[in-house]
């Protein structure tokens, strides 16, 4: 999957001038970037919420065959959380299996969850539910944006070992995008740096690390965000 | 595609029961007006005629499902696209038209036992039980035939850019004009057609023709001008659901 030369503008403000990035089927994506970067902006065109040259967009599924965890995602309050994830399941063909880590997510997060309604859930309550249910679809292409915000610390390893499970155990595709880069460490994923209408770095933890010439992932990210290291690795 | 669709009804189907100010506003309020309208008949024992009843309730029924097309249907339809709901329905269907076929047949659910409720509370009423029976039959009749060209021919307000708030106040606008044109009668026949394109008259006429076609005789004329009515409605519809994809649901 490749991005290749997108220049793209929305509603009279360019967001990407010349973007070229590579993600890898095998492995975790992570989109990361400052706030306002294009994250998000990324992870619509993918899915096709925004229309995008097609000769910029190389060897992503098509939208059928995408499921999008986008950020604030809702649904309607009234259903319990049971409701939510049968309707969910039911919208599969094929009756998915489960990977150890959605197993665990499921008997740790969501069983003590199942009857209560979403309009009583807490924001991180929420969120957790959303994140799961979009893992249970069975789909080619998985895209998270911001799946940990408002999340605490436990849930969030949670739901990155239920994330990595869907590459790692299920062989399917995963973009996300991230904030916290503390656990990038911990990770085998490709990192996408968005910044400056560009990918500034593609690679992985510890090829950003070398190319900013530090220890210090915060450091890293500084560097690169404020333009003093540009490098596309094309 | 069944397990899919009833699940889509089911979703739907709760959260229209969940609307309690919008089924107080469709059925309770005309049951109270009726109760209070009827109260002689009610009082005195007054017999009242089968053909009497179904012309009198012809009025109700076309407010209990306009206001149901406009508030469950339309409004609702609003509500999920800016609260953000329909964007993950699509994403999990990946089918605009189960989603609007699964919707519609949930709101006429609802309707049905709606209408089903005022229709009991009407035989009571008039003590007329004999006449339940002929009283369900037309309206179910006229709840499928009249209300999906209805409610297809409203769909255009889902592609106006209203912000939600307003789209109650055109919605009480339509209401309130369509009632006030039901009572003019024109004498130009393309007037009239005009006029029969306005819902409440729309709903009425219909509904008095499905109950000629079931107990008398049906006056033809009427029947090719509402006929001509459904058709327009339909082919609005169908401009504006073609016109309907995840673009502009994301826009908003």
């Amino acid at each position: 999957m490749e991005i290749k030369h997108l220049n793209f503008s929305y509603k009279n403000k360019e967001i990407f001038a010349d973007f070229n990035a590579k993600f890898i089927a095998d492995q975790l994506n992570i989109i990361i970037g400052s706030n306002g970067a294009g994250k998000t902006t990324l992870l619509n065109l993918i899915y096709g919420f925004i229309d995008s040259p097609a000769t910029a967009m190389i060897g992503f599924p098509s939208m059928p065959n995408i499921i999008y965890k986008f950020q604030n995602m809702s649904f309607f309050d009234e259903l319990t959380v049971k409701q939510v994830i049968n309707f969910f399941k039911s919208m599969n063909d094929h009756t998915a299996t489960s990977t150890n880590a959605q197993t665990s997510f499921y008997n740790e997060i969501i069983k003590g969850l199942i009857n209560t309604k979403l309009r009583s859930l807490s924001g991180g309550e929420y969120q957790s539910v959303m994140v799961y249910c979009t893992s249970i679809m069975e789909r080619e292409l998985y895209l998270f944006d911001e799946p940990l915000s408002g999340i605490d610390s436990y849930i969030e390893n949670l739901i990155l070992d239920l994330i990595v499970s869907l590459v790692v155990e299920k062989k399917k595709k995963v973009i996300m995008t991230l904030h916290q880069l503390d656990k990038l460490n911990s990770m085998q994923a490709h990192i996408v740096f968005v910044g400056n209408k560009k990918c500034v770095f593609q690679g992985t933890y510890s090829e950003m690390l070398h190319i900013a010439d530090t220890d210090d992932i915060d450091i890293a990210f500084k560097k690169m965000r404020s333009g003093n290291i540009l490098l596309n690795q094309e | 595609m069944k397990k899919k669709f009833y699940s889509l009804y089911k979703i739907f189907l709760i959260n229209a029961f969940s609307n309690k100010i919008a089924l107080m506003f469709n059925i309770v309020f005309p049951v109270i007006y009726f109760a209070i309208s009827n109260a002689p008949v009610f009082i005195n024992n007054y017999t009242v005629s089968k053909s009497k009843l179904i012309s009198g309730s012809a009025y109700y029924f076309a407010y209990i499902a306009l206001t149901t097309v406009l508030n469950s249907v339309i409004l609702a339809m609003v509500e999920y696209r800016d609260y953000g709901y329909y964007k993950v329905i699509y994403m999990v269907t990946n089918s605009k038209y189960l989603v609007l076929i699964s919707q519609f047949l949930s709101q006429w659910t609802f309707l049905i036992i709606e209408l089903f409720l005022f229709n009991l509370i009407t035989a009571l009423m008039f003590k007329s039980f004999a006449y339940l029976g002929y009283l369900l039959l037309t309206t179910i009749i006229a709840a499928t035939v009249l209300v999906l060209p209805l409610t297809m021919g409203l769909y255009f307000l889902l592609t106006t850019k209203l912000k939600l708030q307003t789209y109650n106040i055109v919605i009480t606008l339509i209401i309130l004009a369509s009632f006030m044109v039901s009572a003019v009668e024109a004498k130009n026949k393309l007037l009239n057609l005009l006029l029969l394109c306005t819902p409440v008259k729309y709903l009425m006429k219909g509904y008095e023709v499905i109950m000629q076609m079931l107990f008398s005789r049906v006056n033809w004329a009427t029947l090719a001008n509402l006929l001509i009515v459904i058709l327009i409605y339909v082919l609005f519809g169908m401009i504006f659901i073609a016109k309907q994809n995840i673009s502009t649901i994301f826009e908003k």
